[in-house]
């Protein structure tokens, strides 16, 4: 009986919360009439599948019957766009419209323009509000040291494990299917996920300093995620651990895209293996790695994430930028304008390692 | 096993596998270890109970000791320590349990079952002293000063006259039981603690008895343990080495079921309702990615229009400012989209991916245009012909779009970062997950059971549906 109950309680809170994702009476009003237009429209017929689809493109159905096909591309690209447009390159200007003007609201209008006072919060040593030193400047740039320190680290190292792992499984390898699945799977798993699974291991009284104190290697407990040069380190592990296989995955398509012949006339020539892979491979696969490298930094520059979940002592651009704007958490009258600066700053740096990315697969495209 | 050898080390043409082949397998068996190993470490740490975690117990199995609950007892007599064999888990995790859990148990038909200092104890810890000694007061008509007693002043302490009254009382039980009410130093009862039975040689006399230690991990080379048959005599140092303790295997399901009936004490997030909100945004805004990028794609790979390389290098170029960075810009368009604080603020803006755009649009190039000119020959619209004809032909690269979106979606981050920061009823799992770690950290059950259960659905795909997802990144290079 008790069990019948909870059971019945249960599909209550999962109704419940599907009700509350439903329950705006503009959005039912909206589809209701949405769908009506459509069967009125339309008429359709048939099958679930057809009824559905049918009544769902009467504004296309209708664009045609008025105005022939000529419009009609514009409108099967009007939703993507409409959402790109709304919340992915609006907020590139709103975050303009935050970085010039003051104010704690997000409404424009009750913020004031304040020209370049927010980049001056943002990097200059004494706080134009207070006349005092700036620790908002220097958290800031802790926050670009650290991300470049990690980016220029964890880039590199990821790109090289990956490009180890995928000549390994390129090899003539046993089971090579299920041995790529292994080292794809963590890019399965969610950040939280990660994070959490990770600090489990490098809490102060975690797996690892358990581990080494039972096997006698070190005395007391370790701070992997607080001392030392040991967050950077870890940082860098997890995140070349979540992403790994990723790369990897890209990387192997390259290598596998390479005539085999190539290496049938090397062998030919007696050439050993290591010449084999630095005269043959490593060249053809150079286009795929440019791709792999500037895709791993411009995800290196937006580290936060992972480092959220695991709580390590690392300050990165995105995790600055969140705490500051005070999406969550205290809202300070500077703080979204400073943060929106930010933004500005990382999308500028971004927007240039996308523009190397273009002209180098372009290169690319030459070769 | 010679079998599996020859099976193993066969190559291809050569004779054996040379060094390279050896470095290989070595690498990859690395690889294995280095990440299957924590998750493996995490699922089965997960149904371990709650006091085998805070004693950091390394093991890879959730095994369980047997345990005992010791208390301290004050009597007149003097302070004496019991061991309490026998029992139940729910006694022994006491502490952890919420109120309609603790309601739950039988408490009366447990303290039943023991006698004198052991019932004293538990009744005491289990909070059945204070109405047991009110019921001795009133039985016995002793003084009614005596209900006030422990908050009244020292005057009047003395004039109700404690001494006498518990004098009267006859059942040593039901002494202890006021005794404690009145919050008398004699009548100290101190609360159960767990502690695992182990066997190994006494130090001094060398012969066998049964112990009480309160964890079997150590700094040092012993460890301090009671004597089960003599609970009150001092301590004794054992030697770790001597000690044998006996584990059974014991899967705690109340670590996955308590959070998804939103019954943890001292937090108030309900699972159930975070699975569902994961639920319900991962398939509603699958269901829109699918629809709008397919119809997009088709636009972009069908037609010749004015501004078609405009907006294929515009769908492109969303790849170079990733909202990630524009977080603040993200929250206010959410917000003045009207999408705030609910879960359509993370469906739609995720809705649209230039990834979704790029690989539909790949695949629907190779889509021969005569069908069609076919098709538009038998006076089918537009949007017959996306639908009828372009879909059904492109399903295998929306079924790999599909598949990404559910991941993405379901690991999401970011977007419920911003658009659900505050408002609980609509978290995702992902969010729920990050708050168990802000709100209470000495829960550790929960934390790895409810990390396991955001870990499987996706863990599920990828195990059935590897293959598109592969295929699908492989070809298009973008995540």
């Amino acid at each position: 009986m008790q069990g019948v109950l909870d059971l019945l309680y249960q599909v209550n809170v999962m109704l419940e919360a599907i009700l509350n994702a439903f329950s705006s009476p503009w959005w039912i009003a909206g589809v209701i009439l949405y769908g009506l237009i459509g069967i009125i429209v339309v008429k359709p017929t048939g099958g679930m599948y057809s009824y559905l689809m049918t009544s769902l493109g009467w504004p296309i159905e209708l664009m045609q019957r008025v105005s022939g096909s000529t419009g009609l591309p514009y409108f099967f690209l009007l939703p993507n766009m409409l959402v790109f447009g709304l919340f992915t390159f609006a907020p590139l200007f709103v975050s303009g419209g935050f970085a010039f003007t003051d104010g704690a609201s997000i409404n424009f209008d009750q913020r004031e323009l304040s020209g370049l006072d927010n980049a001056s919060r943002l990097l200059q040593d004494i706080n134009i509000d207070t006349g005092l030193a700036n620790p908002q400047a220097n958290e800031f740039r802790g926050a670009v040291s650290d991300t470049v320190i990690f980016s220029v680290v964890q880039v590199p190292i990821m790109i090289l494990i990956a490009l180890a792992t995928a000549l390994v499984l390129n090899r003539d390898i046993r089971g090579r299917a299920f041995w790529r699945s292994i080292f794809f799977y963590p890019v399965m798993l969610s950040p939280v996920v990660v994070g959490f699974l990770w600090a489990l291991v490098l809490d102060r009284q975690g797996v690892l300093s358990q581990t080494l104190i039972a096997w006698g290697w070190i005395d007391s407990p370790i701070q992997w995620l607080q001392e030392g040069y040991w967050p950077m380190f870890w940082t860098v592990f997890v995140y070349t651990w979540a992403h790994l296989g990723f790369y990897m995955l890209i990387l192997l398509a390259g290598l596998q895209a390479i005539p085999g012949d190539l290496y049938e006339a090397a062998e030919m020539d007696a050439a050993s293996p290591f010449r084999t892979l630095i005269r043959i491979t490593i060249p053809l696969l150079m286009p795929t790695l440019l791709v792999v490298f500037v895709l791993a930094l411009i995800k290196a520059v937006q580290a936060f994430e992972e480092i959220l979940a695991l709580q390590v002592n690392i300050d990165t651009v995105v995790e600055f930028i969140y705490y500051t704007g005070g999406i969550r958490g205290e809202v300070t009258f500077t703080g979204r304008g400073v943060a929106a600066t930010a933004s500005l700053l990382v999308a500028g740096a971004l927007i240039v390692l996308s523009l190397l990315q273009m002209a180098l697969s372009r290169r690319e495209a030459k070769l | 096993m010679t079998r599996i050898w020859t099976f193993l080390s066969r190559t291809q043409g050569r004779n054996g596998p040379n060094w390279v082949d050896w470095l290989a397998y070595g690498y990859l068996a690395l690889g294995l270890l280095v990440i299957l190993f924590p998750v493996l470490w995490l699922g089965l740490n997960s149904f371990k109970s709650q006091a085998l975690l805070e004693q950091n117990d390394l093991s890879l199995i959730p095994k369980d000791y047997v345990r005992l609950g010791r208390a301290s007892v004050t009597t007149p007599e003097g302070k004496e320590f019991v061991l309490i064999e026998g029992l139940p888990n729910w006694v022994l995790d006491w502490g952890g349990l919420t109120d309609s859990e603790k309601i739950e148990q039988d408490v009366l038909g447990l303290v039943e079952q023991y006698q004198g200092v052991e019932a004293i104890a538990l009744s005491s810890y289990l909070g059945l002293s204070e109405a047991r000694a009110r019921m001795v007061i009133q039985e016995l008509n002793l003084d009614d000063c005596l209900l006030s007693y422990a908050s009244s002043t020292p005057e009047a302490r003395v004039a109700c006259d404690a001494d006498t009254a518990l004098y009267q009382i006859s059942d040593l039980e039901d002494r202890a039981a006021v005794g404690g009410f009145l919050g008398l130093p004699e009548y100290k009862v101190g609360k159960i603690s767990g502690q695992i039975r182990v066997s190994a040689p006494d130090p001094v006399s060398g012969e066998e008895r049964i112990w009480a230690i309160t964890s079997l991990t150590s700094n040092r080379e012993t460890i301090a343990a009671r004597a089960l048959d003599n609970p009150s005599e001092r301590p004794v140092q054992l030697p770790i080495s001597s000690i044998v303790s006996s584990a059974s295997l014991d899967l705690r399901w109340e670590n996955y079921i308590d959070p998804l009936k939103g019954n943890i004490s001292g937090v108030n997030i309900n699972f159930m309702q975070c699975f569902t909100n994961s639920l319900l945004v991962t398939v509603l805004a699958t269901a829109l990615t699918l629809l709008i990028n397919s119809m997009a794609a088709f636009a972009l790979s069908k037609y010749r229009f004015r501004g078609q390389l405009l907006s294929l290098a515009l769908v492109l170029g969303t790849l170079m400012v990733p909202p990630t960075v524009m977080l603040i810009g993200v929250f206010k368009m959410i917000n003045a989209a009207g999408l705030g604080g609910s879960i359509w603020g993370v469906i739609i803006p995720g809705a649209a991916t230039p990834t979704g755009v790029f690989l539909l649009r790949q695949y629907m190039l190779t889509i021969p245009e005569e069908l069609l000119e076919a098709a538009r020959m038998d006076a089918a619209s537009e949007w017959k012909v996306f639908w009828r004809i372009i879909i059904p032909l492109a399903m295998p690269a929306i079924a790999a779009l599909g598949i990404l979106s559910v991941i993405w979606r379901w690991n999401d981050l970011i977007l419920p970062l911003v658009a659900i920061p505050t408002q609980t009823d609509a978290h995702t799992l992902q969010l729920c997950l990050l708050n168990l770690d802000g709100e209470n950290i000495n829960q550790p059950h929960y934390k790895l059971a409810m990390t396991m259960l955001t870990l499987i659905p996706t863990t599920l795909v990828f195990v059935f549906l590897q293959r598109f997802i592969t295929t699908g990144i492989a070809s298009t290079g973008v995540k």
